[in-house]
């Protein structure tokens, strides 16, 4: 049987100063998964808001394509369901509660559905993703893809309902989240992506929802790795004390370890397609002798059924000479401004909201300064829509005086998205 | 080769295991003790030949592959420090000291002993050339000792053997598990399976123990590289050797010539020494002369023209240990220490020789020591060593004939920086049952009070051929 496996690629300065205890290092890794025909199983789960809100003839018009063109885009054979989801839920397509499979009549059947779908209700998310969590956990399918669409806020429920739904429902599936319009907000649908592994964007015109649909489905389409796990080893009396995806986008996976192992902890990082994604790894260690080595973490994939895919390895070697330890590693310092970005926009964009234009000021000012410094061209656009660039390399800035609710929620979505290094073969 | 059932799950932990693997990715735990990499090894040829390779049987794979790599590193980062590789049978016959050696009417060539592997058993030790006819049909030779590396020249008569045993390669005592923390397990990368911390390659840490005489040296905790070399032998029979020569070197400065600097000095000496013993010298003119022929192999190292930056230069302290007396010839700070059993420190024995306690037999010849009467405090500056800009070789020598079984230590500074109390080494060295016990506790102790400095440590118990006073 063909093996999927994985390369894992370790940057780092292995080099330390005396007495120093901090390992840093950026772990890229590449899925080459097996042939198509041996690709596992996949349902998707279809959450639709169809909350009073939605009613606006625009809105549910735009959905209700959008879902269309997602079952339009299953593979024969994928399981799927479609569910409306208010302050509390209802299947939409089939009318049990399993998963359909994707064929002609359940495609046809299931446009059906949708085309009756009114709105009306409020909004209580944990609901909805409690309902694909019961479908998919009556269900065999290896891969598990949830899309949840909203236009609103969680007004039907407490906070704490979406916390403890998404505490029992962590990586059983994933789920991306999709916000139409400026009504949503970001920090609730941030809230679930990060805790399912998923994506969150914002789709402005809900006619862009059609394309965006039918793109979602595909990739989870191509999604051939099931259930990965990076598993980190460290020495006794070490310990990983920051783990994140910095590539494709930031994710901190801190909250999704287990422990493997008396050394050893595992991350989930859902399912891969061929694809390349990078993480941030620091280890806390204790501090060794000048001149010696230590073997500081242990980086192996792992799949569902604890089969290695892939492996690399961090070290550390304390020196005195500072022609060693002084030199940052190009890669842990690309991602490091990353994820610094990305913190700026969040904080910056926080304060804006909150009426400090000055640290508005400052936050964004940084940001611009590091999406200069690393050629982030995407996300410089979006931040010249917040503030007035008027030197991008020291980062001077200036708030615009009215800011489109709608270039505020779009930084603030995307201000995870990292860029890879420029100039990197 | 049947034998080679792998077990595809870790036994301790369950997880799934790969063919070839040796430890579990997941718990570190070993897989499968009798797998793989234990099937491979041919069997020994002869009982001989189990004796004479660096592990003891039945050690484990993966350390023979270990110290296989690490003396090849060694080799490629020290090309004088001659050492074979198992890898390579035909490792030539090279001495490294040669062009270092003045020349001698006996033993000019001393023709080290192979260590080919299990391939050629019973010829490794017996001289090659001229000398192979003279020589008495081959025995099992010392048979039960595990020494890595020996050099056998012999008189042209033919009635002494002397064993050479130059420490500039590497030694892993695998059976002991890390020497970080001890764990037992350490991976085939040579990372501990606890700590992480890989164990020590090349000269990072040197050990070698011929029973009569034993030596350990390491980086320590705070330098980068080890400067201290130690060399040591006899003559005779191993059972009852009439000499026990070892020599101790601290290479002055923390370059790569240093290091070789010491090492160079150490070999030398030592094969001078022995060279000098086996045809009739006595103790102390053989002495000199080895430090003269351990200055000329330093010197060697010198580069033509005004290099003033790495210039080779060691510290040098010689003993020579026989049934009746002990005699220590040094240059610079490494020091000579006897010990003996009983609680009183610096005590005079019934012959004006040392007794029981400990008796330091060198004086540093250091600034601090010179101007000691002036009452002047002086930083700790050599003011006599060997090789580049010394003025003139002028070694102290020094006999004395202790009344009763005891421990001669060499030492570096690495040691007895830590020493503040005499007490502590007689209480160190005699807690343990062996030279190489001592040595290793020595050098253990060094480390745990901070390894701030390289160190080495041989031990040779009195009279020679004990193996314990
Ligand atoms: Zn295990
Ligand atoms: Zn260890």
């Amino acid at each position: 049987m063909e093996q999927p496996h994985f390369d894992v690629e370790v940057a780092q300065n292995r080099y330390l100063p005396r007495g120093a205890d901090t390992v840093d290092a950026i772990v890229t890794v590449t899925a080459h998964p097996p042939a198509q025909e041996l690709r596992p199983s996949v349902a998707v789960v279809i959450l639709l808001d169809c909350s009073a809100s939605m009613h606006r003839p625009s809105k549910l018009a735009a959905a209700k394509r959008a879902a269309h063109a997602a079952i339009d885009s299953l593979r024969d054979g994928a399981g799927f369901a479609i569910v409306a989801g208010t302050h509390e839920t209802t299947m939409i397509y089939p009318d049990s509660s399993e998963l359909a499979v994707a064929g002609d009549t359940t495609r046809y059947e299931a446009k059906r559905a949708v085309d009756e779908i009114t709105a009306g209700g409020g909004t209580a998310m944990s609901r909805w993703l409690r309902a694909a969590g019961a479908l998919f956990a009556g269900s065999e399918y290896e891969l598990r893809h949830a899309i949840l669409l909203t236009d609103g806020r969680n007004t039907s429920e407490q906070p704490e309902a979406v916390s403890a739904a998404l505490t029992e429902l962590q990586d059983t599936f994933r789920c991306d989240c999709r916000g139409v319009g400026t009504d949503w907000l970001v920090s609730e649908l941030r809230q679930i992506s990060e805790a399912l592994l998923g994506t969150v964007d914002i789709v402005a015109e809900p006619d862009e929802l059609v394309t965006d649909f039918a793109a979602m489905i595909e990739r989870a389409m191509r999604k051939s790795v099931p259930d990965v796990t990076l598993r980190l080893w460290t020495p006794k009396e070490a310990a990983v004390t920051v783990v994140r995806q910095v590539d494709p986008a930031v994710l901190d996976l801190t909250a999704h370890q287990e422990n493997a192992h008396v050394q050893a902890c595992d991350y989930a990082t859902g399912a891969w397609e061929s694809e390349t994604r990078a993480f941030q790894v620091r280890i806390a260690v204790p501090a060794a002798g000048v001149g010696d080595t230590m073997l500081a973490c242990r980086v192996s994939v792992v799949d569902a059924a604890g089969e290695v895919l892939g492996r690399g390895k961090v070290l550390a070697t304390w020196t005195d000479d500072p022609a060693y330890y002084g030199a940052l590693d190009p890669q842990v310092a690309h991602y490091t401004g990353q994820v610094e970005l990305a913190t700026a926009i969040r904080h910056g964009l926080d304060a804006h909201r909150s009426g400090d234009p000055d640290t508005a000021t400052h936050e964004l000012g940084r940001a611009v300064a590091l999406a200069a410094q690393s050629e982030h061209a995407e996300t410089m656009k979006l931040l010249s829509k917040v503030v007035d660039v008027e030197d991008a390399e020291t980062g001077r800035v200036r708030l615009k005086d009215s800011v489109d609710e709608l270039d505020h929620m779009t930084l603030d979505t995307r201000s995870v998205v990292t860029t890879r290094r420029h100039g990197r073969s | 080769m049947d034998s080679t059932v792998m077990s595809t799950r870790c036994p301790s932990c369950g997880e799934p295991a790969r063919p070839g693997d040796v430890f579990c990715e997941a718990c570190g735990g070993r897989i499968g003790e009798s797998t793989a990499g234990a099937a491979a090894v041919p069997p020994e040829p002869r009982a001989e030949a189990a004796a004479r390779v660096t592990e003891p049987p039945g050690t484990e794979p993966r350390a023979d592959s270990f110290a296989a790599e690490a003396m090849t590193r060694a080799l490629t980062q020290w090309p004088v420090a001659d050492l074979p590789t198992r890898a390579d049978p035909a490792w030539p016959i090279a001495e490294p000291p040669t062009r270092a050696i003045p020349v001698r009417p006996v033993g000019e060539s001393p023709t080290r002993a192979v260590q080919g592997g299990p391939a050629e058993p019973t010829t490794t030790a017996e001289p090659a050339g001229p000398l192979h006819e003279s020589a008495p049909q081959a025995e099992p030779v010392w048979p039960g000792e595990a020494a890595l590396d020996e050099a056998a020249v012999r008189s042209p008569d033919a009635r002494t053997r002397i064993t050479v045993t130059p420490v500039g390669g590497s030694v892993r005592d695998s059976q002991d598990g890390c020497v970080h923390c001890e764990y037992r397990d350490v991976d085939e990368d040579g990372y501990c399976l606890r700590c992480g911390l890989r164990q020590p390659t090349g000269r990072d840490r040197m050990a070698d123990d011929v029973g009569v005489v034993a030596g350990v040296s390491d980086r320590g905790r705070v330098r980068e590289s080890n400067a201290d070399a130690m060399a040591f032998g006899f003559t005779g029979d191993a059972a009852q050797p009439e000499y026990v020569a070892a020599v101790v070197c601290d290479g002055v400065g923390s370059g790569a010539m240093a290091g070789q600097a010491a090492q160079n000095a150490a070999d030398a000496g030592a094969a001078e020494l022995l060279g000098c013993l086996a045809d009739g010298l006595d103790a102390r003119k053989a002495s000199t002369m080895a430090i003269a022929a351990a200055g000329d192999a330093v010197n060697a190292l010198a580069e033509p023209g005004p290099a003033e930056e790495d210039t080779p230069a060691t510290t040098y302290v010689s003993a020579v240990v026989t049934g009746a007396e002990v005699t220590v010839a040094w240059l610079g700070d490494s020091r000579a220490y006897w010990v003996a059993p009983g609680a009183r420190a610096d005590a005079a024995g019934a012959h004006g020789g040392p007794g029981e306690g400990v008796t330091c037999l060198t004086t540093d010849h250091t600034v601090r020591n010179t101007y000691l009467a002036d009452g002047m405090r002086a930083a700790h500056t050599l003011t006599r060593w060997l090789g580049a800009d010394s003025d003139g070789t002028d070694p102290q020598v020094s006999t004395v004939r202790p009344d009763r079984a005891g421990v001669l230590v060499l030492c570096t500074d690495g040691l007895w920086g830590y020493l503040d109390d005499p007490g502590t080494l007689a209480a160190r060295v005699l807690t343990h049952g062996s030279a190489a016990g001592a040595a290793a506790g020595l050098v253990g102790y060094a480390l745990s009070e901070g390894g701030r400095d390289n160190v080495a440590v041989i031990a040779v118990p009195f009279p020679a051929g004990r193996r314990w006073p």
